[in-house]
């Protein structure tokens, strides 16, 4: 395959990069359109929430380009029911069929619920919704959303916000293996090398909040996760070499100075 | 005035008001906004001509940052 035709389509929407950011926990929405254009990110998730009549500040849709994929989450949601009513709000703002599916009652750890978000799943998908849903690493799970229309299916790395990468590593692997849907790694990436770890086991994207936002210098880490997330992809595609279990030279074993001949 | 239940608060409005007089009066831009009245999503193209009654009940959202 070219490199350069390497897309990622989703909902109809061919992307040409397959990192996916978040938008919370910035001071200010004014930083999007740098983060979008250091990272080289197409997809940005929002949140939906009540106006506060007091808030002076303007509206995060004003940073976000129109060619820019919006996926609006069902954060707040406790059950299918409610995610559901979540999307449709979402959807009737005009701003595409995307929605992240996520269905949490957990407080503490903030794992999802994989039963709730397939019913809120199938429902969705059949009224046209281009459906993500976030999900606990699960095979026979994953089969279910696929089954109800997922166009992705996005299991966690390790709880939200927590940076610590891709603690899940070997039942991600499986859902890459066994689903054919493309897998995006969702939540407690942290480091640019553990978006490159996805992508190199095969992910189809990943989507990263908190590890560009809560770093230092948000801007140069958006623009190494989008490095690290090219990388990999580019590693996968290019086939990783055989592990061994002993040393074979790289250097001819023949012909060194000073050897009888 | 006309009360009724505006993102969980009871709020007094003017009678008369339409749902876009309302979030006019509010300073929102309807571009920017959903609006679900008694529970139904609000077709946009219908706020002009919408009113709002006694006891109804108002959701009004957007989107903000979020991951």
């Amino acid at each position: 395959m070219n490199r350069y035709d390497d897309t990622l389509t989703i909902g109809g929407t061919a992307l040409t990069e397959r990192l996916f950011i978040g938008s919370g926990k910035y001071s200010s929405d004014a930083i999007i359109p740098s983060l979008l254009t250091a990272s080289g990110a197409q997809v940005i998730t929002v949140a939906l929430r009540r106006v506060d009549f007091s808030s002076k500040s303007r509206n995060i849709l004003e940073y976000i380009p129109r060619s820019c994929v919006l996926m609006p989450n069902t954060s707040g949601a406790r059950t299918a029911d409610e995610a559901v009513r979540i999307a449709r709000l979402a959807r009737a703002s005009g701003c595409g069929d995307w929605i992240k599916i996520e269905v949490i009652q957990d407080g503490r750890n903030l794992l999802p619920d994989n039963f709730e978000t397939v019913r809120a799943t199938e429902i969705l998908a059949k009224e046209g919704f281009t459906v993500l849903p976030y999900m606990s690493p699960d095979l026979g799970a994953a089969r279910r959303m696929l089954d109800a229309g997922a166009a992705a299916v996005m299991p966690l790395g390790s709880p939200i916000g927590t940076n610590r990468g891709i603690r899940t590593k070997e039942l991600v692997q499986i859902l890459i293996d066994e689903i054919d849907l493309p897998v995006i790694v969702d939540a407690g990436i942290g480091k640019p090398s553990e978006a490159a770890e996805a992508m190199e086991m095969g992910a189809a994207a990943v989507l990263v909040n908190t590890a560009i936002a809560t770093a230092a210098d948000p801007l140069r880490m958006a623009e190494a996760f989008g490095l690290a997330v090219r990388a990999g992809r580019n590693a996968f595609l290019a086939g990783t070499g055989a592990v061994r279990r002993e040393a074979e030279a790289s250097s001819p074993l023949t012909g060194f100075l000073g050897e009888a001949r | 005035m006309i009360h009724a239940a505006v993102n969980g608060e009871p709020t007094a409005i003017s009678p008369g008001s339409t749902l876009l007089s309302f979030i006019t009066s509010k300073n929102l831009r309807p571009e920017h906004i959903v609006i679900e009245h008694n529970g139904v999503i609000a077709e946009r193209a219908q706020w002009e001509r919408t009113a709002i009654a006694e006891g109804d009940v108002l959701e009004i959202v957007k989107f903000l940052g979020g991951g």
